[in-house]
């Protein structure tokens, strides 16, 4: 009985599984997030293949591949991309690179190849990166560097910069309907940093009683 | 609004009803007390889950409920209220357990290992898999990755929290160079044993006794401490740590556990074991 309906759940879960893009085996293998020692490795790799820009493009600006093939620097130094009524703002520390970017003749221009890229060299190479750092680690296996991830990761960073101010997340993700916690059901940095503020407060209750007892 | 208040008053009326209930039974049908009583509380509790039931869609409504009713204490006690009902310890009881855990498995070999099931709320089974290269270090702790052969729920994230890493000096070293994604049986009851002996030594030195399987008790221990710190917005975070990637799995952790109990409740209301049937 049990069996025939953890089936049929299957049976119905299947096709909205299937609809995400990803196999089973990614699914029970690969990190669900992007550890930290990652992101660090990807500006590392990004400025040696000379695509800071477009990483900056597609996390800092979150644009989609889309929107960063047929984006532009306007005179002013401004960002301006297809679905975006004003040109976007830019941090003047990221113009160099952006600039850099938009500069080069032979640019990923289609959504296609930034996803080929994404997967195949930069993957390559960033996990090549974090075993150097900690070879006991199988990063190459674990790690998944796709458009959704670094929209995933574009995301946290953006909830921790907001903090409470949700006009600011939805602006950020340009949709109205944006909802931090929602987004962020896995176990992301804010979760993690959440987790730790709660885990200080105990820590430092079990501190008081371990003195308590005498013990070191 | 229900709190403990309204539910224990609920409780009592529950009882009284029954009380109630048997006396007639037992002038009109001639039942022994004892036979009364027990068809007296079957009769009540099944009048007793539709109103769980209305609690939840007042829950939905926005109505605030903090405690649910727990309802009578019956012969199958654990029919009613073990299924999910929080057993885990009061916080101080848990609090004293972790300042003299160290100390409690000192002697154990497997005494790092009870350290990181108690920390970080994992199964034995996950503990025992888990290998130097599950270990990816973070600024706010240490990230686990569970193997998916031998997490329940598949593939998921354990989580040790910087400052209780940095209290019980946990390091990726802790963890095994190599293991098996599937560890044998024997090893699990090993873990499990020394982690009831450990139990055994606090209640020898404390003189308070921690009741209920030691294995099931180490996660919803941890999760009702943490969750003491957490505001509602935070309960996301917990349940991250639950490792449950399901949303359902996680409102079970966010609604206090309401919907568990009912749905526990609901099912022995539907089949209540045979000496509690009345159509016999």
């Amino acid at each position: 009985m049990t069996r025939s309906i953890a089936k049929d759940e299957m049976r119905t879960t299947s096709p909205r599984r299937r609809a995400s893009g990803r196999s089973t085996k990614d699914r029970s293998t690969k990190l669900p997030y992007l550890p930290t020692a990652a992101q660090r490795a990807i500006w590392v790799v990004a400025a040696r293949h000379h695509t800071t820009g477009l990483m900056l493009l597609l996390t800092q600006y979150y644009l989609t591949p889309e929107q960063a093939c047929s984006a532009g620097l306007d005179d002013h130094g401004a960002l301006v991309a297809d679905g975006f009524a004003r040109p976007i703002l830019v941090d003047p520390l990221d113009l160099p690179a952006l600039g850099a970017w938009f500069a080069k003749t032979r640019r990923l221009k289609t959504p296609r190849s930034i996803a080929t890229y994404l997967a195949g060299r930069l993957r390559k190479d960033v996990s090549a990166e974090l075993r150097r750092v900690d070879p006991n680690i199988e990063w190459q296996a674990r790690l998944t560097l796709r458009i959704q991830v670094l929209r995933r990761w574009a995301r946290e960073v953006a909830v921790l910069d907001c903090g409470d101010e949700e006009a600011e997340y939805k602006e950020f993700c340009h949709d109205d309907e944006a909802d931090p916690i929602e987004h962020m059901r896995q176990l992301s940095a804010r979760s993690r940093r959440v987790l730790d503020d709660a885990a200080a407060v105990e820590a430092k209750c079990i501190a008081t009683i371990r003195a308590q007892l005498g013990l070191p | 609004m229900v709190d403990t208040e309204v539910a224990s008053r609920f409780d009592e009326c529950l009882v009284a009803d029954a009380a109630r209930h048997a006396t007639r039974l037992g002038e009109t049908d001639e039942l022994a007390p004892s036979a009364a009583s027990r068809v007296a509380a079957a009769y009540v509790m099944r009048g007793f889950q539709p109103f769980l039931g209305y609690l939840e869609r007042a829950e939905r409504q926005g109505a605030t409920i903090t405690t649910l009713p727990r309802g009578l204490a019956t012969p199958r006690r654990g029919a009613w209220q073990s299924a999910g009902d929080d057993r885990s310890p009061p916080p101080e009881t848990w609090r004293t357990f972790l300042a003299l855990l160290p100390e409690l498995v000192a002697d154990e070999a497997l005494g790092r290992l009870v350290i990181i099931q108690c920390l970080a709320g994992l199964r034995a089974n996950v503990v025992l898999a888990l290998d130097r290269s599950c270990v990816i270090e973070e600024p706010e702790g240490l990230v686990l990755f569970l193997p998916w052969q031998v997490n329940k729920v598949g593939r998921g994230l354990g989580f040790i929290p910087r400052h209780f890493a940095d209290l019980f000096g946990i390091e990726p070293s802790w963890f095994p160079p190599t293991a098996a994604p599937a560890p044998p049986e024997h090893a699990r009851r090993a873990l499990t044993a020394c982690l009831e002996r450990t139990y055994a030594r606090f209640t020898e030195r404390i003189g308070v006794p921690i009741v209920g399987t030691p294995a099931k008790l180490t996660r919803p221990a941890l999760f009702q401490l943490m969750r003491e710190h957490l505001t509602g917005r935070d309960r996301e975070a917990i349940t991250a740590h639950a490792g449950h990637t399901s949303p359902k799995m996680r409102a079970s952790y966010l609604q206090a556990r309401a919907e568990e109990i009912a749905r526990f409740r609901a099912r022995s209301t539907l089949r209540p074991p045979r000496s509690e049937r009345v159509d016999d």
